[in-house]
């Protein structure tokens, strides 16, 4: 009995087996849901077949910071710190230890601003009186690789961190296959892009502001710099960066609710820099610093940051109301 | 056929990865917060434990995660990463950490480290070979699943685990899964009542390629892309039921505690056409015969009037075995279904992924709710005429509300820690021991030799 051909039918197409035109040049985009949003990436190329292959590989990275990082998942590394009682410590990965060293590193440098313990102890109790923090509470031993927390009621949460981490991974993973002109998008608050996009031009994306008091939005920005990461933190009313709004822009980020700082004023951060990471940092201590705060910080600290970011500051007053180059301080036209 | 490790290292396509650590940030950070001078801890006492010194082969996708999971268990020591792919290599050190030397040949690290236990995570038709020569050199054996290209390899590697009585693990993690041993222990305690049919699938939408870090043109492309992409080659892979379909009608034969008596596919390249080997698209159709449990037998012949639901009729009795049927599928063109096992039994279902499972107790005897309570004085059950019953229009309204059972743990590194400790003890008696490896390697290469020769496979091999 058979109920196959003795011979598959012969194949339709063959993409494995020429060269793509070189003029050719198509924006592929591959997607996926990770640390509770969606990761995009989009990259530019004559390979199709090639592109789409390291995009998957990069969001299976961006999966694989996801599985390591994640408050949720029973099977993550963070979520069995989490869940380790006081005084028993453990042994984790390589990659979590160079994570949490390099949080560490963070919070001495933003003098606690950046504490993904304070943010975990309040994710389990928003109500805490007195909220740990990150040297009071969880011992390192980087020899061992050993954690353990000194006292409970305390986790760690690297939401934001973790987005950005994940970014940059996948950046280096676009790279190490060749891909020379792409975006990333993790759940349309941190950017990654480098190279050009369509019409082989910079990559461009548009910001509208949908919860302006104006019925439209009235302000977009473009982001045109050949290598950057742009997180953002409140809302946006507007980036007016590069001018001209283009009529095909390569992404529309429409922007969510702003942040209420001490003031109770509705208040927005962003910044670009080289790294996802430091710009994802960045973005979140900037604005609990406060404006006057983080350019003070800026002065004292930035030597310590890796490229000059871009700061953009607003509030939903008064719009954009600063743009500066972190390490030189020079004010850009807003 | 390339049917050995013994070949020259893979080139090394690193002149064309740029920037592969562009900023060197989490270098320059650890360096910093020496000097920012982390307040130094006591690391609270612990139980002194002994380690087991592990060689890893093979440290790509999987083998890194191998790597990862083993350096956060503190009875593993990694002395060793073997790798003929020099990137892959270098990632697998990075995540083994200080201490773990390099290797590009499989015997002399064997020769070299000595290690207790080798970690296999090699493509699939090395396994063999390499899991052998690991237990010559008198080591435990981890070796990934599938446990062998071929069913003779198979055999012939069973009888040395149990002729040197050797440690040797199939990396079958649901074995390890706290959801999949519940789901079992329920299956084993009769809740789901006789086991009718098992239906199975791993469904996903994606072309299943590694990239290659080299342009199409090339010298090196081909060379690379076999080693990146065996999983779609013949000579190298088993296709989709050595790489997922294994895991799954591991959970069958677990379910069922046996094998299956044959298989019947049907599978070809019906959408990624471009130049892979092995199919993209496989339905199966396994049949086990299991024996009539005594406590059925007595309900059939009427000495037991038990309350089963749709209890099988009296020739159950002369007939003393009954078959369970299990389809099983893995395509690459639509992802609905994902990945699970859903297990049928006669007094309910279990619904089963790594990280959720959910057991819906099947309905009894229809109660529409026409009767009346109170009338016991009469024989006649009471009905109201004429009464409707409430639709719904949710077509899954019949399921009911499932019990739900929760993922407490990662699976890869409860069953890494299980291995350890066997190894640790001496224990032969591992979660996923040879036979159980065995079995599953059958279970899934007759479902290809059934593909590619067009009938059923009967399993002579159980």
């Amino acid at each position: 009995m058979s109920w196959l051909p003795t011979d598959p039918t012969p194949l339709a197409f063959t993409k494995s087996d020429a060269m793509p035109d070189p003029a050719s040049k198509v924006v592929t985009v591959r997607s996926r849901p990770a640390m509770a949003c969606a990761f995009e990436a989009r990259t530019l190329g004559v390979d199709v077949e090639a592109l789409e292959a390291a995009s998957e590989a990069a969001l299976d990275e961006v999966c694989r910071i996801e599985s390591l990082l994640s408050w949720f998942d029973p099977a993550s590394e963070i979520y069995r710190l989490n869940h380790t009682p006081v005084g028993v410590p453990i042994q984790v990965d390589v990659e979590l230890m160079r994570i949490l060293e390099d949080c560490w590193s963070w919070y001495v440098l933003t003098q606690g601003v950046f504490d993904p313990v304070a943010a975990g102890a309040l994710r389990l109790d928003s109500n805490l009186k007195e909220v740990p923090r990150l040297p009071d509470a969880l011992g390192l031993d980087a020899d061992q690789r050993q954690v353990w927390w000194k006292m409970s009621v305390a986790a760690v949460d690297l939401g934001g961190y973790g987005k950005g981490y994940a970014l940059d991974r996948a950046y280096e993973a676009l790279r190490v296959y060749g891909v020379t002109d792409a975006l990333l998008n993790g759940g349309g608050s941190s950017f990654l892009g480098w190279g050009n996009g369509s019409n082989d031009k910079p990559w461009q994306v548009v910001f509208e502001d949908l919860s302006s008091e104006k019925s439209e939005p009235v302000e977009s920005g473009i982001m045109k710099e050949k290598h950057w990461a742009l997180p953002l933190d409140g809302q946006l009313s507007g980036l007016s960066f590069s001018g001209t709004l283009p009529s095909m822009p390569d992404l529309l980020v429409r922007s969510g609710k702003s942040s209420i700082n001490s003031n109770n004023s509705p208040t927005y951060c962003a910044v670009a820099s080289t790294s996802a990471l430091e710009a994802e940092v960045l973005s979140t201590t900037l604005l609990a610093m406060g404006l006057d705060g983080a350019r003070d910080w800026l002065t004292h600290e930035v030597d310590c940051l890796e490229a000059d970011p871009l700061v953009w500051w607003g509030n939903r007053s008064e719009g954009w109301v600063d743009l500066f180059h972190a390490k030189t301080q020079r004010r850009e036209e807003i | 056929m390339k049917r050995s490790f013994n070949q020259e290292p893979m080139p090394n396509p690193k002149p064309f990865l740029t920037q592969w650590s562009r900023r060197q940030f989490l270098a320059s950070s650890a360096a910093s917060v020496a000097a920012l001078s982390i307040p130094s801890s006591h690391v609270p006492a612990q139980e002194n434990r002994e380690q087991v010194r592990i060689a890893v082969v093979g440290s790509g996708g999987r083998g890194s995660d191998l790597i990862r999971k083993l350096t956060t268990i503190s009875t593993a020591r990694i002395v060793s990463v073997c790798d003929i792919y020099p990137p892959h290599l270098e990632r697998g050190l990075e995540f083994a950490g200080a201490g773990a030397k390099g290797f590009l040949d499989y015997e002399k690290m064997l020769k070299e480290m000595r290690p207790d236990a080798v970690v296999i995570a090699t493509p699939l038709y090395l396994h063999f070979e390499m899991a052998m020569l690991a237990l010559a050199s008198d080591c435990a054996v981890f070796c990934e699943k599938t446990m062998c290209y071929s069913i003779d390899q198979a055999v012939r590697l069973r009888e040395e685990v149990k002729r040197r009585n050797a440690i040797f693990q199939v990396g079958l993690q649901r074995r390890c899964n706290a959801i999949y041993r519940q789901a079992i222990a329920m299956v084993e305690t009769g809740m789901l009542g006789r086991i009718t049919a098992i239906k199975s699938q791993w469904h996903r939408n994606n072309n299943w390629r590694r990239p290659v870090p080299v342009p199409r043109d090339h010298p090196d492309w081909e060379r690379l892309e076999k080693h990146l992409n065996w999983r779609l080659y013949w000579d190298y892979s088993q296709g989709l039921m050595a790489e997922l379909g294994s895991h799954q009608m591991d959970v069958a034969n677990w379910a069922l505690s046996r094998g299956p008596k044959r298989a019947m596919t049907s599978a070809g390249i019906d959408y990624w056409r471009d130049g892979r080997e092995v199919f993209d698209n496989v339905f199966c159709v396994y049949e086990y015969e299991l024996p009539v449990s005594d406590s059925e037998k007595s309900a059939a012949d009427g000495s037991d009037t038990g309350s089963e639901p749709g209890s099988p009729h009296s020739d159950a009795v002369s007939s003393p075995t009954y078959t369970v049927r299990v389809t099983y599928s893995s395509i690459q063109s639509n992802a609905f279904e994902g990945a699970s096992e859903l297990i049928m039994g006669t007094r309910g279902t279990l619904l089963l992924t790594q990280q959720k499972g959910l057991f819906y107790k099947e309905d009894g005897p229809l109660d529409p709710g026409w009767s009346q309570d109170g009338r016991v004085d009469q024989d006649a059950e009471v009905v109201t005429s004429g009464k409707t019953l409430k639709m719904k229009n949710d077509p899954w309204a019949h399921r009911g509300k499932p019990y739900e059972i929760d993922s407490t743990a990662d699976d890869t590194r409860s069953e890494l820690v299980e291995f350890l400790d066997c190894v640790l003890n001496q224990d032969p008696a591992t979660p996923c021991n040879v036979d159980v490896g065995y079995e599953d390697a059958v279970t899934a290469l007759i479902a290809n030799q059934s593909a590619k020769e067009g009938k059923p496979i009967e399993n002579e091999w159980s």
